[in-house]
């Protein structure tokens, strides 16, 4: 029977990009086993070929677990020329306003 | 304050072509009926977003248009709600998470277009389990829905404001999505009647992704006829969605009675298992009677790989599940987390203060099914059982059956909490309904009775795009039942 442990959890968590506090980690991974155990019926089912797998095999290959390291190595705001409230500030594009008096003239 | 309209959809749109009832006095006392729902000490809470100020205004011209004799759109002034997981312009977007906080959505769904067109008023958003993830509607950032039967107890979900809301008389119409059951499930609880399409029946175009293999839009009503109608109107082809197929929607309304003499219903006996419940077995029981005595041929039949359904359900939807969700990252949508100092931690941080427990829970799963050397044993192996399952199905059709029968639930509605905390049992709401998910087959649920005042639903399952043999059966059976409740008593 599979095991998911607290150290399984964690690793996951940094997979799906998701903070779990202490007492969400402790939770998740007593709530994921009990749901993993249920899930252990699905091997007493017959053998088939699934529509992932195909007559021929896997056609693209798995990749590893992996994250990439965050390019980022500087704060957001000093990389921007302007910011403001989480957000680049950028100069207004001349045909923004071009637009929106074409969606006037619509209306 | 006005009585709520109590009528069927059908008899509304008589009502109002005849005159005797204004669109504008049809919308004022539906959206007063939602307010009081809302002002008890124990609301039910249905909806999250109410309609605003251009509803008059749609109202008054749908009157003059009623008023000159050119009005003859299907749903012309019918009040409509929308599950808060298909988009609305003009009006948020939650899938009741702090995660889509302020979203609003720059277009409209395929399918609430369609009620545009056919001149349905959008009164507004309902609630539903977070993402559609749950089974009861609590698991939501705006509170629980109540039912309407009883204030104690959940609506089902995820669709439990849409079942709430028509169940209450709020609205005679709505539209939920159903992954696993979310339009079933709360439909039988409810006492409505509740229809998940065949897959690609449907546009799924401004449906918030869940598990892109399973989701499907469906009508949820007071009455199998209005279901039927509200199907017709928003099913078919749709360019923006490539999963939708080009296949003729017929009038489901047309031939709804045709009944149901040389039916062949099939009763796989896997959904009768020896720990249903008594009261909801022998309301089974006494309809398939029913639909015997009306030329319906009555057949045993198995599903033998039926017992795994849930559990390769789950394996699927989570993965899927998890890879959707991805975008909600803090950059597209909604919230983001603030005073945080790498665009990692933005993604990290973001996503934990804003999702809540239960999708946290389907992310983890999903991601872990999903990982290296976990991959075939959860993912690849939901994905072969969901095949044995299609394969038994086909092989039961193949004998002659034309429809099956079952409960929809085991059970009538529990109560709010009961299950919040046990996700096992709460997964086990859908073990009848998640099947025709799977093998992306229509199935209906409709009301087949009550134990102590809570209703219980009937379930059948059609062949792929045979929506209106499954209509038919339904009707037929509904009219067999004299006290079904049609009201939630608000």
């Amino acid at each position: 029977m599979m095991t998911i442990s607290r150290t399984d959890l964690e690793r996951i968590a940094v997979l799906a990009q998701l903070k779990l506090s202490e007492d969400e980690a402790d939770g998740l991974a007593g709530d994921c086993q009990a749901i993993l155990e249920y899930f252990e019926i699905v091997r007493e089912a017959g053998a088939v070929e699934s529509e992932v797998d195909g007559p021929v095999g896997r056609a693209a290959p798995l990749r590893e677990d992996r994250f990439d390291c965050d390019p980022l190595v500087e704060r957001l705001e000093d990389l921007a020329p302007d910011w403001r409230e989480g957000y680049f500030i950028l100069p207004r594009l001349p045909a923004l306003d071009a637009d929106a008096t074409s969606d006037d003239d619509d209306v | 304050m006005a009585e709520p309209p109590t009528r069927t959809t059908h008899a509304l749109r008589e009502e109002l072509r005849s005159r005797r009832l204004r669109v504008g006095d049809l919308l004022r006392t539906t959206l007063s009926a939602i307010d009081a729902s809302d002002a008890d000490a124990a609301p039910i809470n249905a909806f999250i977003t109410r309609g605003g100020s251009q509803l008059e205004e749609q109202a008054a011209a749908l009157d003059r248009s009623f008023d000159s004799g050119d009005e003859a759109r299907p749903l012309a002034g019918i009040p409509v709600a929308i599950k808060d997981n298909i988009s609305v312009r003009g009006m948020p977007t939650t899938c009741a998470s702090r995660v889509l906080e302020a979203y609003e959505p720059p277009y409209e769904a395929a399918a609430v277009r369609r009620l545009r067109d056919a001149g349905a008023l959008i009164v507004g958003k309902t609630n539903l389990d977070e993402f559609a993830m749950g089974s009861s509607t609590e698991n939501g950032a705006f509170g629980p829905t109540r039912n309407p039967h009883d204030r104690g107890r959940v609506p089902g979900g995820s669709s439990g404001g849409s079942a709430a809301a028509v169940a209450a008389n709020l609205v005679p119409l709505a539209l939920g999505s159903d992954t696993g059951g979310s339009v079933r499930q709360p439909a039988s609880f409810c006492g409505v009647v509740g229809l998940k399409p065949t897959y690609g029946r449907v546009s799924r175009y401004g449906l918030v992704a869940f598990a892109s293999s399973l989701d499907q839009i469906g009508p949820l009503g007071r009455t199998v006829e209005d279901t039927a109608l509200l199907l017709g109107v928003i099913a078919g082809r749709d360019r923006f969605d490539s999963t939708c197929v080009d296949s003729p929607v017929p009038d489901y309304t047309e031939t709804i009675d045709a009944g149901v003499e040389g039916l062949v219903v099939g009763v796989p006996r896997e959904f009768f298992p020896e720990d249903l419940d008594p009261h909801v077995e022998a309301l089974c029981r006494a309809a398939l009677d029913r639909l015997e005595a009306l030329g319906a041929v009555i057949r045993d039949v198995s599903l033998p790989n039926s017992k795994y359904a849930v559990p390769a359900y789950y394996l699927v939807a989570n993965a899927e599940a998890s890879s959707n969700l991805a975008r909600y990252d803090g950059v597209r949508y909604g919230l983001r987390a603030k005073d945080v100092q790498s665009a990692q931690a933005v993604y990290r941080e973001t996503r934990g203060m804003g999702f809540g427990p239960e999708v946290k829970r389907r992310i983890v799963l999903g991601t872990y099914g999903l990982s290296a050397g976990f991959y075939d044993q959860y993912y690849g192996r939901g994905q072969q059982v969901r095949r044995l399952i299609a394969a038994d199905f086909e092989q039961v059709c193949a004998t002659g059956v034309d429809v099956l029968f079952t409960p929809t639930v085991p059970g009538v509605a529990f109560r709010l909490g009961e299950r919040i905390n046990d996700p096992v049992q709460m997964y086990l709401s859908d073990v009848f309904t998640v099947t025709a998910n799977l093998i992306g087959a229509p199935a209906i649920s409709l009301p087949i009775g009550d134990h102590d005042g809570l209703p219980v639903g009937g379930q059948f399952i059609g062949r792929h795009f045979q929506e209106t043999v499954v209509l038919q059966a339904a009707w037929a059976l509904e009219s067999t039942i004299s006290d079904r409740p049609l009201t939630g008593g608000v």
